[in-house]
């Protein structure tokens, strides 16, 4: 028997969404899911590529976000600093911060944006 | 023709995180960061394309490769000349180049030298331990336009 509305999502998917969208939220910043798009959450159908989650033994979920940065970068500790702050603080209003644990950044590759169709010669 | 200086013991890049070391930015209480190697090999292309000397990075067979490999889409042009070892909080880096003749090499790899480490601590927080540069030839104005004129005759 199958209900007619969808599943709510875990805690997991939940916070991988919170970070999914804070990263869309970030200039100069993208997830990535790696050849063959193997860093993403999957729960119910629904996956989010780019990030990673792994449960704790305390019951939280240590968030790992893979990510490609554009050039020229800010210091990368420094963004990578400012990602977790964003995403702590994201989950705190999405009142998930309780299954938060640790957030690790993989940053996997600088890139160079595509101009701007105003900057084109 | 190599210009190489090692400035800590040949196991710079491994991941020494012993007693009295300082904490790296990239491990906090909140989490870690990690940073591909091919980030930092890119940051350390690029920072060394800055240099006024350089006039490429890479030998003449990995130049002559990597212009067709580019062409196709399959390789960093960025990257080609640059070998990196990178552990936890300390990165060693491998640099091969093509100096326009006429350039001082001890100024040329001297300012290459600072100039990556600028920018790999700077931009990645790592601290750079060594960097080794290979000089592997020279590059004499007026060498583009012959090459040039042979693609020409020849099509």
């Amino acid at each position: 028997m199958s209900s007619e509305y969808p599943a709510a999502p875990s805690a997991r998917v939940a916070l991988a969404g919170v970070a999914e969208r804070v990263v869309a939220r970030m200039a100069g910043v993208a997830l990535t899911g790696g050849d063959g798009g193997v860093w993403q959450t999957v729960d119910h159908g629904r996956g989010i590529r780019g990030v990673t989650t792994v449960a704790q033994p305390d019951g939280r979920f240590e968030l790992t976000v893979h990510v490609v940065v554009a050039w020229p970068p800010e210091p990368l500790p420094k963004l990578a600093d400012d990602l977790r702050r964003r995403i702590h603080a994201a989950a705190k209003l999405a009142l998930l911060d309780g299954s938060l644990g640790a957030i690790d950044v993989d940053i996997v590759s600088l890139y160079e944006p595509e101009p701007a169709a105003g900057d084109r010669p | 023709m190599a210009d190489t200086t090692q400035s800590t013991p040949s196991e710079t890049a491994s991941k020494s995180t012993g007693a009295g070391t300082p904490q790296s930015p990239l491990t906090t209480p909140k989490g870690t960061t990690r940073i591909d190697d091919s980030v930092v090999a890119k940051v350390a292309g690029i920072a060394a394309r800055e240099v006024s000397g350089v006039y490429a990075l890479g030998g003449g067979g990995a130049r002559a490769i990597g212009t067709v490999t580019q062409r196709v889409g399959l390789a960093e042009s960025r990257t080609q000349g640059v070998s990196v070892e990178v552990g936890e909080r300390q990165a060693a880096i491998d640099l091969t180049i093509v100096v326009e003749y006429g350039e001082s090499i001890p100024r040329v790899t001297a300012e290459l030298r600072e100039q990556v480490i600028r920018r790999i601590e700077g931009t990645c927080g790592l601290e750079v331990t060594e960097v080794n540069i290979a000089v592997n030839d020279l590059h004499f104005i007026g060498d583009d336009d012959q090459d040039d004129r042979r693609g020409d005759e020849r099509s």
